[in-house]
């Protein structure tokens, strides 16, 4: 498996555009400052993790790359493991989704002026959000034949599902109807996750974290069905 | 080929799933974070078995499910995937524990009691297509079963008809050898040795020319006959001493041979049957069974010939049907014979084979 890791890990640092993106991005949000009534960044963590879901589906480029290129054909005739295979891809992308999440999170200790509960709070979110989306885009990549078409019908379901998700404005600001379908996304778990933490809630937080991993486990189970093209 | 298109019951009971998930959903409103959660740990559960095939620890989940929805008043949510599994599987009692659990929790409104009917309504109509394609999938599997065992049997026969026709020309090849050794051959010598005699007896006219080359040509004619029936014999063993090399090279385990009775009325036709039961049985013995020993007891008299092989390792059970010894059976059965097979503590294969071939009809 460590081979795998490594390798995914040499072909990651040759997409700059990718790493580029992924350190650009908290400069950007840290720019948007804490406004109105609002105590905590949570509109700021929420536009975050809908980079995040993002940074994520480009990371997972190569999975459906070698799916294209028929490198996992290759690869099945050796005695790696479909498992083997996709745990180094999967960890090689956490790696780095926890390098950006631990980057964002320090600047914005800085930044913003917020309880150390919410912060650390916060850092778990994000960690089991970009477990969440990692999985999320395993799951997606397997229903298309090329990363192109993948990412473009992404970037419309992804942005759909950040609004009414919550990750756009708050959760308050939804209508009633919408509300009621949008719990079955992930991105309405989160963002209701950190609006429990901010109200002090901390049950209904546990609760939302285990919800991001059992949405976890089902995207998992489902993209990780071994595909030849 | 046609690509079948069709769509599987399984895939019917994932759509059936994701429907009731979301009347679930739509109607009943789980949103409070708990009620969500037990919502996604149903779906997780059968997403998660579906996926890896996994049909074992139902019990353990349910009783998980159980009790994470016992802190909740969600509890009644549980019941519809639940039941809707199991009338499914057509686990009848057992469905009826969470239909219990709904009509003791749920709320008497219309719209649990929609979602129930949706579940029980819908788990039926699984049934019946699993039913339905279970049975056609029992067929097709037993449509190649025999399509396979009819391939088998033809190749075996296409060897069996081979191997006739090569042992119908050595049969031949050495029966002209032994009439031309016992026959002419015998004249031959006796012809040489009388003209020995003549020469003993009348040593004038031996000098002749003619006699001379009349007696070098006996010779030479005696030379030939020699070197051509020793061309002749086939090489390859036949009858009793192929029977017999076949039980010399087996060496998976001791052996025991014994012969009593007649043998002189078998013809090459009987020994090459018997060798092919006898090497189909050691076939068996080697492949499937713990032998320590093994019996083999040749009888024959006028009338038949019997071949008994036993050995004493148990024939493991998971060892298909014997489709050599069935193909082996019918072979039998086309002269009139027989084979038999008893598995008690031993493992036991008598064949008996008729003297006299019976005509069978085809």
């Amino acid at each position: 498996m460590m081979t795998i890791l490594a390798f995914t890990f040499r072909r990651l640092w040759k997409q700059p555009l990718v790493l580029g993106l992924m350190f650009v991005l908290p400069f950007i949000i840290l720019l948007i400052p804490v406004t109105g009534a609002e105590e905590t960044p949570r509109f700021q963590y929420g536009l975050f993790a809908l980079g995040l879901m993002f940074v994520a589906v480009m990371l997972s480029k190569l999975v459906i790359e070698d799916r294209q290129l028929k490198t996992i054909v290759r690869i099945a005739s050796t005695p790696v493991s479909h498992r083997t295979y996709l745990l180094g891809h999967l960890l090689a992308y956490f790696l780095v989704a926890i390098v950006q999440i631990t980057f964002f999170w320090a600047l914005s200790l800085i930044r913003w002026d917020a309880s150390m509960t919410f912060f650390l709070w916060g850092y778990g979110f994000l960690l089991f959000f970009a477990v969440m989306a990692i999985a999320l885009s395993l799951f997606w990549h397997t229903l298309f034949k090329t990363y192109t078409i993948s990412l473009a019908v992404y970037s419309i379901v992804a942005n759909i599902i950040a609004v009414i998700g919550g990750l756009m404005f708050p959760l308050a600001m939804l209508p009633d109807d919408i509300r009621r379908v949008a719990v079955v996304m992930p991105t309405y778990w989160y963002s209701y996750g950190l609006e429990y933490v901010a109200e002090g809630d901390y049950r209904g937080a546990f609760l939302s974290l285990c919800i991001l991993l059992g949405f976890a486990i089902i995207f998992l189970s489902v993209g990780s069905t071994r595909r030849f093209e | 080929m046609q690509k079948s298109v069709a769509i599987t019951y399984r895939q019917g009971l994932w759509a059936a799933m994701l429907g009731l998930f979301a009347i679930i959903i739509f109607i009943l409103r789980p949103q409070t974070p708990a009620v969500f959660l037990l919502w996604l740990a149903a779906l997780g559960s059968i997403v998660v078995r579906f996926r890896f095939n996994n049909t074992k620890g139902l019990l353990v989940e349910l009783a998980v499910w159980v009790f994470l929805a016992l802190l909740i008043d969600g509890i009644f949510l549980l019941a519809y995937p639940v039941a809707m599994l199991l009338i499914y599987e057509g686990r009848w009692p057992a469905a009826a524990a969470p239909i219990m659990l709904w009509l003791v929790f749920a709320p008497f409104d219309a719209a649990p009691l929609a979602a129930a009917l949706y579940a029980v309504g819908t788990g039926l109509l699984l049934y019946g297509w699993h039913l339905s394609q279970y049975s056609a999938q029992q067929e097709l599997d037993a449509h190649r079963e025999r399509l396979y065992g009819y391939e088998r049997e033809r190749e075996d026969l296409l060897e069996t008809q081979d191997g006739i026709s090569r042992l119908s020309v050595l049969t031949e090849r050495d029966r002209i050898a032994q009439k031309l050794h016992d026959d002419l051959g015998h004249e031959l010598t006796g012809a040489n040795l009388a003209l020995r005699a003549f020469e003993v007896k009348c040593p004038d006219s031996a000098g002749e020319p003619s006699f001379q080359s009349i007696k070098e040509k006996l010779e030479a004619s005696v030379e030939q006959l020699r070197e051509s029936v020793e061309l002749n014999r086939p090489e390859e063993s036949l009858g009793d001493e192929r029977f017999r090399k076949l039980i010399e090279r087996f060496d998976f385990c001791p052996l025991d041979h014994r012969r009593n009775g007649t043998f002189e009325k078998l013809t090459p036709t009987h020994w090459h049957l018997m060798a092919s039961v006898l090497k189909e049985a050691f076939t068996n013995v080697q492949k499937h069974s713990r032998a320590t020993r093994v019996e083999v007891e040749l009888y024959a008299d006028e009338t038949l010939v019997r071949l008994l092989v036993r050995n004493d390792g148990v024939q493991s059970e998971s060892a298909p049907a014997g489709m050599g010894l069935r193909f082996m059976r019918r072979r039998l059965e086309g002269v009139g014979g027989t084979l038999s097979v008893h598995t008690d503590y031993h493992f036991t294969l008598v064949c008996v084979i008729p003297i006299t071939f019976e005509e069978v009809e085809s």
